[in-house]
């Protein structure tokens, strides 16, 4: 795409989805066993053809910005163009975290304008989604729309968690509730706009709230015949909370899973550790269930997500599960309807969740012992480790 | 001429050295055949070969040299070097991209109007000996293998091979149950200089084994090959005769390395180094963390396994996906095993298909090969060794060269050779020890001459 950019909001810090983000910002928490989440938003950026993206990064912004790096998993390391991960910085008239979405567009404007674009996407770094942008800005060039926001239908019961669009086939917009207790319409924003560049311009500077959708567009809802919506289609899940996120990794596991990670014409790239492939000892037992490089596993598996360097050790039980990066889960210990972070160990012995189909899912911060033999009762949440918060800053 | 006009350059200053660059070069040959590889090196040079599940062989050398932190490196190449060089690219996987030194990847080159292809490993390395004469701060020369399986820090070796001042050294390994038919077999006195050597003997005398791999002082080796390469007599290559030579000029060390180490000579040796991987102590040993071996990783999401009880004693990599049974395997990225599929003590590389209640066994599939549902490959047990290559193929592995197709309900026996692109028809047989040719298709062929050294 030419003389378009892309803001990706990596987000604040995020309550919903617990300790998981509690050292990283939401962007960066993993996914399907070797992800991130902000790897969707990139990836459909580069299969786009949409090469310059601005990640927009204020929780935990060094975790962010290691990840991202100079973009090259992505092939977003460029001459021209590229990506870059802008933090909060000091000014002559001094220093403010960004405040919400608006706010945190309004101290990079220089970005925006510097680039040249032309068009600007602007980008919830959160989603799990694949979407080929160029059709929105089909749709947003072939209605002369000023601003373009991208809506996906989500299930009647769910809507108190978007903000619900109501629009006309043309994508002409007719109203627009944030979090309604019910909506008679089936699409939610989805937190991804396309803008004419002096349009945004115009807008951010003619407003003050910090939130885009509510303070800056809202008044015009319904009201501006050149803010259209686009119809997505595809699959897409947001990463707000602990269920949406448990739920998510469960259709990964499903025949066929959503979304389809394995569809060569549409890859998510990330970056990776250098690790072994997969390796099942003779104990192990498996079944329906994801396994990246790296994993050890001598125990049993059952429908359960076993990120890189994971161990599962001999006579140990993982059921229902997402077990992060680097942990590992001792003899005869039991794990079910759990998420495991990071470096944590399960002790032998230790019995963490239940199976039963009502209970909560149960959630391990970074880096925690639970001692062998210990018992974590469903639903609890063990806080993230110490040493764990110290090195938040460096790494994820 | 040639030499004196080879002088003159480095005398003029384009001589490479000082801060920054390290005092050790590495030259990695990796120009060889490789024929005993069978088809796995019909289409790619030896140390491309893919191995473990994601790696390739070159892997391992390039990992320890980015390990030992010796990032000044050549890679000699010659035979089909397409796959190694898209591999390889610049050496960013291991860091080997540098601004000063870094990794360079040595072809065979025109001099003049006349040029030849390298005669061996030691000509490999005469003709480039210039790369060796203008690194002014180069002390050591380092010449390693490109297919060889190993984890080894190289600096213990340059670290004796110094202090003991020895003017050339040789990395051994304990003979012990290697067949010494195979191997340079070494003698040291108390101080491991080497007192006696022999050449793939049938009752050695010494308990060591020469790995190939040398430091050697830089005046020592430029002499040495420049004496070889006058020497009409001389295949000029390391292991026969730069290194006998060698012993007979001069003091040369022995330095042991214990560590796990495979020359990766045989389809035999092959498929052993790869299924010794499945062994969980073994795997620790060769791609540990703080020696991890890099590979330019292809980005695919994890292994997928559907079935119950699906996969044992196995290495999967990501991007596979399995709904039939695994046993005792390497599956490499992209493999799809489809339900009621068997695959039992085989190496299935990139994007391999195995459809719906097919079986393979003890079978090594290059890159790309289909097995039709309900057919087989390979099997289990001894069985009569294959008509064309008998040393090759003698313990009942069986192998299929990339893109092969095995139709639905076609049977393929033990033994048995599949060239590229060979298509076995359905319901067809093929005994064991059978040898198929491949098929390439004519878009892959180079025209005959097309080769032939014009610039």
């Amino acid at each position: 795409m030419k003389r378009v950019m892309a803001f990706a909001l990596a987000g604040g810090r995020s309550s919903g989805l617990s300790v998981l983000a509690q050292t990283r910002s939401v962007a960066a928490v993993p996914f399907a066993g070797k992800f991130r989440l902000i790897d969707f938003t990139l990836s459909n950026c580069v299969n786009s053809e949409l090469y310059t993206v601005a990640v927009l990064a204020q929780y935990a912004p060094l975790s962010l910005a290691a990840y991202v790096g100079r973009g090259e998993p992505w092939d977003l390391n460029r001459r021209d163009g590229g990506v870059t991960v802008l933090q909060p910085y000091v000014r002559q008239e001094g220093a403010r975290w960004y405040e919400g979405t608006a706010d945190a567009l309004r101290q990079n404007l220089d970005v925006l304008e510097n680039s040249g674009a032309e068009r600007v996407f602007v980008l919830s770094a959160d989603l799990v989604y694949k979407m080929d942008y160029s059709w929105v800005l089909e749709h947003h060039w072939a209605s002369r729309a000023e601003a373009t926001l991208v809506t996906g239908r989500v299930p009647y019961g769910e809507v108190s968690r978007f903000g619900m669009l109501d629009a006309d086939p043309e994508g002409r917009i007719l109203g627009y509730v944030e979090k309604p207790g019910s909506s008679p319409w089936p699409w939610a924003f989805m937190g991804i706009y396309l803008f004419e560049t002096a349009f945004l311009k115009q807008l951010l500077l003619e407003t003050r709230g910090a939130d885009l959708i509510i303070d800056v567009l809202g008044p015009r809802l319904g009201q501006d015949e050149r803010l259209r919506a686009y119809f997505y289609e595809g699959y897409w899940d947001d990463m707000g909370g602990i269920r949406e996120y448990y739920r998510a990794h469960q259709r990964l596991l499903e025949d066929p899973p959503a979304p389809d990670l394995y569809d060569p014409e549409w890859r998510i790239y990330s970056r990776s550790e250098e690790m072994v492939p997969a390796l099942f000892e003779p104990s192990a037992r498996v079944e329906r269930s994801l396994f990246a490089n790296g994993a050890r596993v001598a125990g049993n598996v059952e429908r359960s997500i076993i990120s890189p360097g994971v161990h599962v050790d001999r006579g140990a039980i993982v059921r229902d599960s997402i077990i992060l990066n680097g942990s590992r889960v001792c003899h005869g210990a039991v794990v079910e309807r759990a998420i495991i972070d990071k470096d944590v160990v399960v002790g032998a012995g230790a019995r963490v969740g239940r199976m039963a189909e009502a209970s909560e899912i149960t959630v391990i911060g970074k880096g925690a012992e639970i001692h062998p033999g210990a018992a974590v009762a469903p639903g609890s949440v063990v806080p993230v480790a110490l040493s764990a918060l110290l090195d938040a800053g460096a790494r994820t | 001429m040639r030499e004196r006009g080879r002088e003159r350059r480095i005398a003029g200053g384009v001589a490479i050295g000082g801060l920054g660059m390290s005092d050790v070069y590495s030259m990695v040959l990796a120009g060889g055949v490789g024929s005993r590889l069978s088809i796995l090196t019909e289409q790619r040079a030896k140390p491309a070969v893919p191995f473990g599940g994601k790696y390739r062989i070159i892997d391992f050398v390039l990992s320890n040299l980015a390990n030992s932190g010796y990032f000044d490196a050549a890679l000699l190449t010659q035979y089909r070097p397409l796959s190694l060089i898209e591999h390889v690219a610049t050496g960013r996987t291991w860091d080997l991209d540098r601004s000063l030194g870094g990794l360079q990847i040595l072809q065979p080159y025109l001099e003049a109007e006349t040029g030849e292809w390298y005669r061996g490993t030691a000509d490999a390395v005469y003709r480039n000996l210039l790369q060796i004469a203008q690194r002014t701060s180069v002390a050591d020369v380092l010449i390693l293998s490109g297919d060889h399986v190993y984890a080894m820090d190289y600096r213990p070796l340059v670290r004796f091979h110094r202090e003991h001042r020895f003017p050339a050294t040789v990395a051994v390994t304990p003979l012990e149950d290697r067949d010494p038919r195979q191997f340079g077999v070494v003698e040291t006195d108390s101080n491991w200089q080497i007192a006696g050597f022999e050449e793939k003997p049938a009752q050695p005398r010494g308990k060591w084994a020469s790995m190939g791999i040398y430091v050697f002082r830089r005046d020592i080796l430029t002499r040495l090959l420049r004496e070889d390469a006058a020497d009409s007599e001389s295949d000029h290559d390391f292991g026969k005769n730069i290194f006998p030579r060698l012993i007979r000029v001069a003091d040369v060390g022995a330095h042991v390395f214990e560590g796990y180490w495979q020359d990766i000579g045989t389809v035999e040796a092959f498929y052993e180094a790869n299924m010794k991987l499945l062994d969980p102590a073994h795997i620790d040993a060769v791609a540990r963390p703080s020696w991890p071996i890099r590979t330019p990783s292809v980005d695919a999401p994890p292994a997928r396994v559907t079935t119950e009880g699906g996969v044992v004693r196995s290495l999967i990599a990501n991007g596979a996906v399995v709904r039939g049974h695994v046993e005792d395997s390497i599956l490499f990225p992209g493999v799809v095993v489809e339900e009621g599929a068997t695959v039992r003590g085989s190496i299935i590389m990139n994007g391999c298909g195995i459809e719906a209640g097919s079986r393979v066994e003890r079978t090594i599939l290059d890159k790309r090969v289909r097995v039709g549902r309900g057919a087989s490959v390979g099997g289990d047990g001894a069985a009569p060794v294959n008509r064309r290559v008998p040393d090759l193929l003698a313990n009942g592995l069986t192998l299929a060269g990339k893109s092969v197709i095995v139709e639905p309900d076609a049977r393929v026996g033990r033994n048995v050779c599949l060239g590229g692109f060979a298509r076995i028809p359905s319901g067809t047989s093929v005994e064991d020890g059978e040898y198929v040719d491949g098929d390439l298709p004519a878009t892959l062929r180079l025209s005959a001459g097309s080769v032939r050294g014009s610039p």
